[in-house]
């Protein structure tokens, strides 16, 4: 049972679960909820309006895609990779492609391997806008969703172009990339480039400036380094880059340069 | 109705909005007069406000959004409101997988709705397992087992030109007066 | 510290554990009675200081069950894989949820997955798979579902 707790040190306080105990009681959130952004099912003990438990139900979209790989080949199963975290498929992909790579201890082309990182980047840049854009929609402004889609649009293009879909790529391959560039790419990713560079500020007035949304952000859920590494989730990316001024996590890309 | 009216040919025009033309309008003297039968109205107002409601499981609920949001835009054909709960949505867009733990969720969520309520299922998941088909044991083999499916947009994920389509195909279907079960039969 | 650095210091903690080399991080094959007191003197030795568990599973090999767990340190930056061989017939291992917080989730995991009993777990039952699902174990090698499952 995983408790978050703010105002109870003492886990052994709590009252169970389900409900009980004068002056808390138990709401369940998701699993089809609007602030899950999924179907993540969240069982919230609440004393007044703090959150003083949380027990997740995890599992409404567990695929079983492991099972599927005992009986595919690496090059099959590429595909359920992209569909694992869609909003990255690519990072997704080359994760796959870089464990088999390794395994064989293959070296691939050196285009290919800078293929590779433009096409993490654009990905991340466009899974980022739709971070932001829902972001804002769950504290309730709609309009960001609208700008940071508009962008996200344009990098689906460009996506599209060179790999013939917009969201589930299949692009990486082990070994490399499954064909080259579109002519194109160079020419759209400068120009995106300069209208994302533009836009930018506007973003900042727009969100991260904006008064009402810094007072709904700033210092809710906090979350302390040390219970970011004992809990050890995604957010560790952040901590390793906090510890020592970002030098293993940019090495890769370092090396391809 | 215009002003300019055409007394001698009692003309019947559609509307531009109506498009399915089951709405029949007369331009009658003195102007400013539709009659059409009562169900026609209903269904042209309940076919141009079609709210679905936010459910995304997976893949295509990211495509799902991108329909929704600036380029795309559903809310030039009645879907902008997108309801949280199902009681005051009309159609529910399985966009994702449906596992075996999801599919009492999805269920009950239909159940919830009010009725005349419509169901489209969005990409390969939703149709059949689609990619998860084979040697898994979690994923439901289409949505259709657990819920009626009006309308199905294959793709994986469908584009967002392919979820408008169908949400087009669906209103036209209302707007001409079909029930459910007509609206289902593979040649109506 | 250097793999070979580790080793050795390894070595004085526990003289029973083996190590394989070759890969990229130090594997060090322990007995599962070993594990707990081992895992304690990872995570609190100051020259050591392994306070990151970033991957916990389960391997089935048909013939015994290897539990695998990747430690790292956010402070000196080395990392060490530790496996234990379990009796595939009745897999047991002590619980880590205490020493590292993360482990909680993860032995869920493996426990509906691959059926292995996490002794002094606080908390153990299923995680993903819904209810009803106690006993079967879909990650074990030879699971088989006739009724979900329609196989290639």
């Amino acid at each position: 049972m995983y408790r978050q707790t703010e105002i109870v040190s003492d886990v052994t306080q709590l009252p169970p679960l389900g409900g009980g105990g004068a002056g808390y009681f138990t709401i369940n959130v998701g699993p089809q909820h609007p602030a899950t952004h999924g179907v993540l099912h969240l069982v919230i003990t609440l004393n007044g309006e703090t959150i003083i438990n949380i027990e997740p139900h995890l599992g409404y979209i567990h695929r079983s895609i492991e099972k599927m790989c005992e009986s595919l080949t690496y090059r099959q199963f590429i595909y359920v990779t992209s569909r694992m975290d869609y909003l990255s498929a690519h990072i997704n992909n080359h994760a796959c492609a870089l464990c088999v790579e390794k395994g064989m201890q293959i070296e691939i082309p050196a285009r290919a391997q800078v293929i590779r990182v433009l096409m993490d980047e654009l990905t991340r840049i466009a899974s980022h806008e739709l971070w932001w854009g829902a972001m804002a929609m769950d504290v309730g402004a709609f309009t960001p969703f609208f700008h940071a889609f508009r962008e996200r649009e344009t990098i689906n293009d460009i996506m599209e172009e060179t790999c013939g879909a917009r969201l589930t790529m299949n692009y990486m391959v082990p070994g490399g990339v499954m064909h080259d560039l579109h002519p194109n790419f160079q020419k759209r990713v400068k120009s995106f480039l300069e209208l994302y560079k533009s836009k930018v500020h506007e973003y900042d007035e727009l969100v991260t400036g904006n008064i009402i949304f810094q007072n709904r952000m700033k210092g809710v859920g906090v979350i302390s380094a040390e219970d970011g590494i004992r809990n050890s989730r995604r957010f560790i990316c952040k901590i390793y880059g906090a510890a020592e001024g970002d030098e293993s996590i940019y090495s890769h890309y370092r090396t391809v340069n | 109705m215009s002003n300019d009216n055409k007394i001698s040919n009692g003309s019947s025009q559609i509307p531009p909005s109506g498009g399915g033309g089951a709405v029949q309008t007369y331009d009658l003297p003195g102007g400013g007069i539709v009659l059409s039968k009562l169900d026609d109205v209903i269904n042209w107002a309940r076919s141009n406000s079609l709210w679905p409601l936010t459910f995304a499981t997976s893949c295509c609920g990211i495509e799902m959004m991108a329909t929704a949001s600036a380029k795309y835009d559903f809310s030039r054909f009645g879907f902008e409101v997108a309801r949280a709960t199902p009681r005051q949505a009309d159609v529910i867009i399985i966009a994702g997988t449906i596992v075996n733990k999801m599919a009492p969720v999805l269920k009950r969520l239909y159940d919830q709705m009010a009725d005349p309520k419509y169901v489209i299922a969005m990409g390969a998941c939703a149709i059949s397992g689609g990619p998860f088909f084979y040697n898994t044991y979690s994923v439901v083999k289409g949505a259709d087992h657990v819920i009626p499916v009006d309308v199905y947009v294959a793709g994986c994920p469908p584009r967002p030109e392919a979820l408008l389509h169908a949400l087009i195909s669906l209103q036209e279907k209302i707007k001409m007066g079909m029930t459910r079960e007509q609206i289902k039969a593979p040649n109506p | 510290m250097t793999n070979e650095e580790l080793k050795t210091k390894i070595t004085e903690l526990l003289p029973a554990a083996t190590f394989e080399e070759g890969g990229e991080w130090l594997n060090i094959n322990i007995e599962p009675a070993d594990w707990l007191s081992f895992a304690r003197q990872l995570r609190n030795d100051s020259s050591l200081y392994f306070d990151y568990l970033f991957c916990l599973t389960c391997i089935d090999w048909k013939t015994h069950l290897t539990m695998v767990y990747h430690l790292s340190s956010t402070k000196y930056r080395h990392n060490i894989v530790v496996k234990a061989k379990l009796d595939r017939n009745k897999p047991e291992i002590e619980t880590v949820s205490h020493i590292w917080r993360t482990a909680d989730f993860h032995e869920r995991e493996v426990y509906e997955m691959f059926g292995v009993n996490f002794l002094n777990h606080p908390d153990l039952r299923l995680l993903i798979l819904p209810d009803g699902w106690e006993g079967k174990n879909p990650l074990r090698k030879d699971f088989e579902d006739p009724v979900n499952m329609i196989k290639l």
